[in-house]
């Protein structure tokens, strides 16, 4: 049998080291290219979200309201009336306020809490000054070590039964002298009665002064809450039109995507494209997401057990100094490098294939929808993320057909078209732009199928190549 | 200060002020039984350290020293405690002697006994 030397071994724990390194580096690099993408996608979901909602609820009235809510489904919306509560908001608003304005602690408040002329700010510095001055006493007494103990034994008084035969009782009266010679008082018993009385005018001041704070407290919190209900107020209406749009967006993106595509297809609603691309874009996030979480986590388990097999193989070469047998060593020295590089590469193109697709628009060709096989065209396996996991399993018999031309040549449905556009499919630029989309889609297909030998393809002809650029 | 630097500094302290002070004595009267680490046996004066780590304050229990303070009390003997559980300075220990032999000889004087 062939052995390989202790030195060689412990060289290429090393070497191997560094190649793990380089994955952790490759791991960071990709988690923060992920987070800023990741904003970007979150803006424009806002961005999507916000449109959406603006276009779903134009105005706040009871007939834009009760067409939003016929046509995405939101039957309880009407029953609510809210331009009625913004009504009844705004009357109270108005009370409110005028409660405040006559407030004598909001009214006067200048008067009262000006940060240099009002009578609450002026006297709480003079309580403050005076308890400063009634305190001066009180501290020299108590900043002595042993006038605790002097006090607490009644030195001083009739009561005080230190025996003279105790060193403490000599300690008592050497503090007890120092403290009469600080205070400059001509006994103990005097520096005790006016401890005493300093600290009950320090507890009166101390009273005075908690008093006039939450005084001044209580009224700065009033003009707190004027300037916010006068906020409000005044931004009432465009405040309850975007509460009540944020809600409509969040049915319409919490409902199932089929469900509402096929409503809104029917009834060739304006909304269809708005609301495909929300739901295509938060489906999206969370797919990143999902691919990001699952590769990260699978290869710093792999990483892991490397790292911790490097460590045995190093202890256990140090520890005895001996050779290694050659097959164990060849299995040591093999360039894990173009494994990790396979990995990396198809992980990129799963993530980049999701990151570039914008096709929201053909959703509409489904009756079930399932981004993830739209995105990817049913070429990835995606089970690993939650989202579609339980997609297959609330679905158990859902199938994608990539075949999204067909569908659209027998598309049964008509899109919205205002009669401005002059007939044509209005969709706020978002749906295939006939045979053009088409060649380019054909065109990145061929180039992709061809750079891939595996056979993946890339959802749009001009996805940035991540793989080779390590995530970056 | 130790309890060895602050007994040499009471013994020469008793000494100067006449008394004869045998160190480390058992004291063994009625229902007391202590070791003193000074103690002049005629003229029943004397004084003890109380510490932790000579094991004094077993000795000097509470019930002890009371009985101990009440013979005090009476005027039967003079023992100066050290009973500060904090720092002790030879300063304030020489200064607390002073007070203790100052006012035991002004006791004495009353009573027409000083030694």
């Amino acid at each position: 049998m062939s052995w390989v030397p202790a030195e060689q071994v412990l060289k290429t724990v090393e070497w191997q080291r560094q190649v793990l390194a380089e994955q952790q580096k490759r791991i960071a690099d990709f988690n923060a290219y992920h987070a800023t993408e990741r904003q970007k996608l979150e803006a424009e979901q806002r961005a999507a979200a916000h449109d959406l909602g603006q276009a779903v609820l134009p105005r706040l009235d009871h007939p834009t309201i009760a067409a939003a809510a016929e046509a995405i489904g939101m039957v309880g919306l009407p029953a609510e009336n809210v331009p009625g509560q913004v009504e009844a908001r705004r009357q109270w608003l108005a009370g409110r306020l005028q409660q405040i304005l006559t407030t004598p602690d909001y009214a006067q408040r200048e008067l009262l809490r000006h940060p240099r002329t009002g009578s609450l700010t002026r006297a709480l510095a003079e309580t403050q000054e005076y308890r400063g001055l009634a305190n001066q006493f009180v501290a020299t007494c108590e900043e002595h070590p042993r006038f605790e103990q002097l006090m607490a034994g009644a030195w001083g008084t009739s009561e005080e039964k230190a025996a003279w035969w105790r060193y403490s009782y000599w300690q008592d009266r050497s503090a007890a002298a120092e403290l009469v010679t600080k205070t400059g008082k001509p006994s103990f018993s005097d520096v005790r009665a006016e401890y005493v009385k300093g600290k009950e005018n320090v507890a009166t001041y101390d009273a005075e002064i908690a008093r006039l704070r939450n005084q001044i407290a209580a009224g700065e919190a009033l003009e707190r809450e004027y300037a916010a209900l006068w906020d409000e107020h005044h931004a009432l209406d465009a405040r309850g039109l975007e509460h009540t749009r944020g809600r409509i967006v969040q049915h319409l993106l919490g409902v199932d995507a089929s469900g509402m595509t096929q409503r809104l297809r029917a009834a060739s609603s304006p909304f269809l494209m708005l609301f495909l691309r929300a739901s295509g874009l938060a489906a999206k996030v969370s797919y990143l997401d999902g691919i990001q979480r699952s590769n990260v986590t699978e290869l710093q388990k792999d990483l892991a057990a490397q790292q911790q097999k490097l460590v045995n193989v190093e202890q256990k070469t140090r520890k005895r100094w001996a050779p290694m047998p050659i097959a164990n060593y060849q299995k040591l020295a093999e360039d894990r490098r173009p494994r990790y590089e396979k990995r990396w590469q198809r992980f990129g193109k799963t993530y980049q294939t999701v990151y570039v697709y914008d096709r929201w628009d053909r959703a509409r060709y489904y009756d079930d929808i399932l981004w993830w096989d739209l995105m990817t065209r049913g070429r990835y396996d995606g089970s690993y993320i939650p989202e579609v996991h339980s997609y297959y399993q609330s679905h158990p018999d859902y199938q994608f057909d990539p075949d999204w031309k067909s569908r659209q040549a027998s598309y049964a449905y008509d899109d919205y078209a205002p009669a401005s556009a002059g007939g044509a499919t209005n969709d706020h630029g978002m749906s295939e732009q006939g045979g053009t989309d088409d060649a380019d889609a054909a065109a990145a297909s061929v180039e992709a199928d061809g750079a891939d030998q595996s056979g993946d393809v890339d959802a749009s002809g001009d996805a940035a190549d991540l793989t080779s650029t390590d995530a970056s | 200060m130790t309890e060895a630097e602050g007994c040499a500094l009471l013994l020469a302290k008793f000494t100067e002020a006449g008394y004869a002070i045998a160190s480390d004595f058992h004291f063994h009267e009625g229902d007391i039984e202590v070791d003193l680490d000074g103690w002049d046996a005629k003229a029943r004066v004397g004084y003890e350290y109380i510490t932790r780590e000579a094991g004094d304050d077993r000795q000097f229990d509470l019930a002890t020293l009371a009985r101990f303070e009440m013979r005090m009390e009476k005027g039967e003997l003079f023992v100066l405690l050290v009973d500060e559980r904090g720092a002790v300075t030879k300063e304030a220990l020489g200064a607390a002697a002073d007070g203790f032999l100052a006012e035991l000889k002004k006791q004495r004087e009353a009573i027409g006994s000083a030694p």
